[in-house]
Parts: structure tokens; sequence; C-alpha cells
């Protein structure tokens, strides 16, 4: 009796242990499930509202390609619309950022802080592999409601920037415990202060895999600026290295 | 309902909202379109500084441009704009039309393309004065506005061969251009190659890939009958709020003075540098601050004797200064403020300064603009300040304002 209630709890331990992935393999699964694992296209559609009005939209193209080295996302963005906008491009290759506007065929660089896409950061917009920028902590699990209303088992994330070209400080992330498709997270500044909340939501098949095709960003200063992030004509293509440098930019045409 | 804590009611009930909006959220899609009408109408109040009274102008734009496929490895690229512009109310239109880009390009396999016609081949990294972009002498044929994104967008590309090689984050490209015609035409129509293919010149450019965003470019540049001048742009990101520049050139060559024939011919070494950093706020207010030293300018002894001189000589110098894009005199300073949506959501401003630090005149230019999904209407100050004679007190104009609408199609 006595062997057994020393055993059995050492057992449950041993089982539970097995069984619960590492914060690292949880990151890694959710990123698989946001971010296809070969060069991808995707249309980006933002719409922006400031108390319950609508006060801005954008279309973006979205070509990404991992880069071989370090295994993150390399970004090239193409503005469809508004028409202001229409064929200039921004190059999101790690902590180098260019802008190429086609009327003056200058390519600029920016700051990380140099925003284009109203409230929602640079970052925001392009592919990032989280697990690549942050360092994670699993905090436990947690039952919360996802951006459709739906109750969810969550592993709850808390992550830490460990590279210079990570957009936020800090950030806690919420993916559920089955499926790893990301819920919800929130974003922070490194002086603390809350940035914004996001919902990951509409998972649909793309690309072999139920990926999250909105994301609904909340600013966390003014609850009522949203941003609606929506994802459509995912594509598997063929990106060549050439496209992801400054001097291609003014020659990018990619049909 | 959301599993937040008590205290967090509003933020859950925000949040709810946030999700309902999304929900209503229709989707939208457009495919990227391969062509570009910009439309705009302006008025302007001048101010002379000679000749009262002010003045009262208007001017119709039209900016077209196309970049299409001809087969799967070659393109058509053209860029026009017609400026139609009434310089005194009641008085006859001068029409001036600009042909910026014309050209085909191929691509003999994805790392070599080549390209053919009248292309805009413009280089530098600075913000208002670009000692690298070399092929910029004669571009601006018509000018609406002197700030720096407006003298780039509204300016002739030079007739040209051209060949780049691309491979893995660096490329060269080698461009020849040839002397087309020997002199500028005013005709409203021209393709004006005089202005820009009145000479032979070469350009050599190399990006060499070094990782870790250091993406210099070296370039070298000569014209004929001139010594090779060499080109240096580099850029450098210092944090996640500030970018810094260095532009630089530097070769034998005369002074602007001795190529416009009013001093005597002194060939030597010349540097023209340009160098700044832009830092923009979490507020997205941007501030550059920009430093300029134009080597083959007039020095202060020379610049007091052109002034102080007839005026002929000080007319030549002035146009030559002009039509190659540079600064009468050595050092020089700029300073840009843009704010977006600062005050209403839309609305953006835009202020710079030019200086000359040599005869302290300067130039005052402030933007209003508020921009719609289609159109943007903008409010311009500009206003040139100094002495007689003087970089910016030479200036014709006093002030000007422009209330214009563009439309984007």
């Amino acid at each position: 009796m006595k062997l057994t209630a020393l055993v059995l709890p050492f057992l449950l331990w041993c089982t539970q242990a097995e069984s619960a992935p590492s914060a690292e393999d949880i990151l890694k699964a959710t990123d698989a499930v946001r971010n296809p694992g070969h060069p991808f296209s995707v249309t980006n559609a933002l719409t922006e509202y400031r108390d319950g009005q609508q006060t801005g939209a954008s279309i973006l193209k979205v070509y990404a390609k991992r880069d071989a080295a370090e295994a993150q996302f390399r970004s090239l963005i193409q503005f469809v619309a508004p028409a202001r906008d229409a064929q200039k491009l921004m190059l999101y290759n790690d902590r180098d950022l260019w802008f190429f506007d086609p009327s003056s065929k200058a390519s600029v660089r920016l700051s990380p802080q140099q925003r284009l896409l109203g409230q929602a950061s640079n970052g925001d917009a392009v592919t990032v592999n989280l697990s690549n920028d942050y360092r994670p902590t699993l905090m436990g699990e947690e039952d919360i409601t996802d951006g459709e209303h739906k109750a969810r088992h969550t592993y709850k994330l808390a992550l830490a920037a460990r590279t210079p070209s990570a957009t936020y400080d800090h950030i806690q992330l919420w993916v559920d415990t089955g499926d790893s498709q990301p819920i919800k997270a929130l974003f922070f500044a490194a002086s603390g202060e809350m940035l914004k909340t996001a919902y990951f939501r509409r998972m649909q098949m793309q690309l072999g895999a139920m990926r999250p095709t909105e994301t609904v960003i909340i600013d966390s200063l003014n609850p009522r600026w949203v941003t609606v992030m929506r994802y459509s004509d995912y594509a598997a293509r063929d990106i060549p290295e050439i496209w992801m440098q400054r001097d291609y930019l003014p020659r990018f045409h990619p049909e | 309902m959301l599993t937040l804590a008590p205290a967090a009611g509003a933020a859950q009930q925000a949040d709810l909202d946030a999700l309902d909006l999304a929900d209503k959220t229709a989707t939208t899609t457009a495919p990227a379109q391969d062509w570009r009408l910009q439309l705009q109408a302006a008025g302007m109040h001048v101010e002379p500084r000679y000749t009262p009274p002010d003045v009262t102008g208007e001017r119709l734009s039209a900016d077209f441009s196309l970049d299409t496929a001809l087969s799967a490895s070659s393109r058509f690229v053209v860029q026009d704009r017609l400026d139609w512009t009434w310089p005194a109310h009641g008085q006859p239109a001068e029409k001036v039309n600009m042909l910026k880009e014309l050209y085909a390009t191929w691509s003999a396999n994805q790392d070599l393309i080549l390209d053919a016609g009248r292309i805009n081949a413009r280089y530098g990294v600075a913000t208002a004065y670009n000692p690298t972009d070399f092929l910029r002498a004669g571009a601006n044929r018509s000018i609406v506005s002197l700030s720096p994104s407006a003298l780039r967008d509204n300016r002739l590309g030079s007739a040209m061969l051209r060949a780049q090689s691309l491979w893995s984050g660096a490329s060269a490209t080698a461009i020849y251009v040839p002397k087309l015609a020997s002199a500028p035409s005013s005709a409203p129509f021209s393709a004006d190659w005089g202005a820009t293919n009145g000479t032979q010149r070469w350009l050599v450019a190399v990006s060499p890939a070094f990782g870790n965003g250091f993406n210099p470019q070296v370039l070298l540049f000569r014209q004929q009958g001139q010594s090779v001048q060499a080109g240096l742009d580099l850029t450098q990101l210092l944090n996640d709020a500030t970018t810094a520049y260095l532009e630089w050139s530097g070769g034998k060559g005369k002074s602007l003075a001795a190529q416009a024939g009013v001093a005597r011919p002194d060939r030597r070494f010349r540097q023209h540098v340009s160098a700044g950093f832009t830092y923009t706020s979490a507020q997205k207010i941007s501030l550059t601050l920009e430093a300029e030293y134009n080597g083959a300018g007039t020095d202060e002894a020379g610049w007091k004797a052109l002034r102080g001189g007839p005026l002929a000589p000080y007319q030549r110098y002035r146009s030559l200064v002009q039509d190659e894009g540079e600064y009468p005199t050595r050092p020089a300073a700029f300073a840009m403020l843009t704010a977006s949506d600062i005050l209403v959501l839309h609305l953006d401003l835009s202020a710079f300064e030019r200086q000359d630090l040599m005869d302290k005149s300067h130039l005052t230019w402030l933007e209003a603009r508020y921009h719609w999904t289609r159109a943007d209407l903008s409010l311009q100050f500009q206003r040139f300040q100094g002495r007689r004679l003087t970089d910016f007190g030479a200036s014709p104009q006093k002030s000007m304002i422009q209330l214009q609408l563009s439309v984007y199609q």
C-alpha cells in the first residue's frame, strides 16, 4: 500500500512529463500552423476602424520565403490598394527594411518604427516565425474563449524577445493544446505597457493545414481602434533569391 | 463569453465589440494592375520678388505610367507627364510634356537583365542632395514643387543601354548613355533628348553583399571629356527609430564656375558629400537632418565676386548650376519634419528648410495634405529668403501658396 502510494504519483508525473510538450515545441508547432514551410504568396486585406467607423483599407500582396541560414522569413510586400500606393514595395529582411516608390524610382531605408500601414506595425503584416525571435516559457494551461466565441483549452506561453529583429519586447500567447492553432496574443513594450491584443480567427485549410485566415488587432491605448487583417489567395510558389534585395525592387514583377 | 478577470470587464467588452466589427468586415480583393494614372488640378498665388503685383495662376497635370509584360522574358515601360500651366490668370497656357521613361527590358536569364530606351536610373540614399545621382543633370524639365520627393517624381530619364546582373543579395549594373542631341528643347511635346543625352556617359554600380544589413553601393561614372568620378552610398540602421546615411562622390574636375566660363580653369580633385539621419517617434513623427557639401561650388570670395559683378556671368553660372542639379555654393543644410495623422486622421503635415550656410539665404516649405481613398488635397507654402542674388534670395518668387487636388486611378 505504501509502495503504491509512492509509485503511483511518480508514474503519473512521468506520464505527464512525457505528454506535455516543451514551450519551444508548442511555439514551433503554432508557427507551423500560421506559416507554410515553403515559399508562398498571400493577399493581406487590412481594414481599419476607429470608434466603429471604417477609416482606412489597404490590400497587400505578400511574398514570403524562409532564410536558409536563420530560418526566419523574409517578406516582399507589394501594395495593391489604395490607388495612391499601388505598386509601392516594402522589403522586410530581418532588420533590413527598404521601401521602394515606382514614381521616383527611389529605394529608401526605413527604421522599424516608420509605419506604413496605419495602426498595424510593419512586423504585423509580414510573415514571422515567433520561435526565431522569442524565447518561450510555458505558463500553464487555461480554458479561454476564442475569437469566434468557442471554448478552447490552451497552453499559455510567455515569449521574451531574444533578437533585435523582434517587433515586441514580450508577448503572451494562447495556443490550442489539441491542434496548435494560435488563439490569442497580447503584445507588450519594454516598459511593460500593453500595446495591442490580437485574435487569430477563421481557421481554413490553406496549403495543407488549417491556418488562421484573419487576425483582429485591438489597440490597447484606445480599444476603439481596430485593425482586421484578412488573408486570402494562398499559393505555394517559387521565390528566387535575387528578389530579396534592394537592387531588385525596381524590377519586381511577380506574375 | 471571454474568460478575462472581472477587473478587465471593459477590455472584455471592447474585445467583443472589435470581434463583432471584424465579423461585419466585407472581404475585399483587387488584382494588382500594371498601370497608374494621377490627375492634378492646382491653383497658385505667387508673390514676385521684383515685379508686383501678386500673380494668380492655375495648372492641370496628368501623370501616367504603364509597366507591362510583352512576353515571359520581356517588358515594356512608359511614364509620361503633361503639365498644362496658366502662369497668370487669363494668359495663354504653357504646355510641357515630359516623356519620363520609355524602354523595353529583356531577361536573358534570371540573373542577367538588359534594358534599352529612356530610363530613370536614380542613385543615392540621401534625402535632398544626391551627389551620386550622376544622371540627374538636365532631368527636371518642369518643376511644380520644390519638395525633394516632387523633384524626384517629375524628372526625365536618360536614353541608355543598361545591363544588370543580380545574384544572392548583390548586383552589378553597367550603363551607357549615348549622345543624341546637342541642346535642350523647349518645344511643348519634345522628348527633349538634348536635356538628358547631350553628351556620352558611362556608369557602373556595384552593390556587394556583406550581410547584417550592411548594403553599400559603389559607383564609377565618366562623362565624355571629363575624369572618372567615384561614388559611395552607405546606410545603417542605428536603432529601432533611426536610420543614418552617407552619400559621397569625388574625382578630378573643374569647378562649376569654370564650367560656366566665369572663372579660370581650375581642374583638381573635388568632393561632394551628403550625410544625415532620420529619426521616427512612436507617434509617427519623422525628423531628417542632412549636412551637404558641394566641392565644385564657388567659395565665399568667388560667390561674393559673382554676386557683386555684372549680371550676365552670374546668370550664366546660376543657369549651369540649375541644369546640373547642383548647389551654387559649398556648405548647405537641410531639415525636414513629417507627421502623419497627428491632428486629424488622414491629415499629414510636412515642413522642410534648406539653408545655404555660406550666404545664409534659405527656403522654407510647408505642406498640409489630407487624403481620401482616391484623392489628396494639399495646401503648400514656400518662401525664399535672403539678400540680393544670394542662393535663395535670387528667386523671382518671394513666396508661393499652392492648393492642389490629386486624384489617383
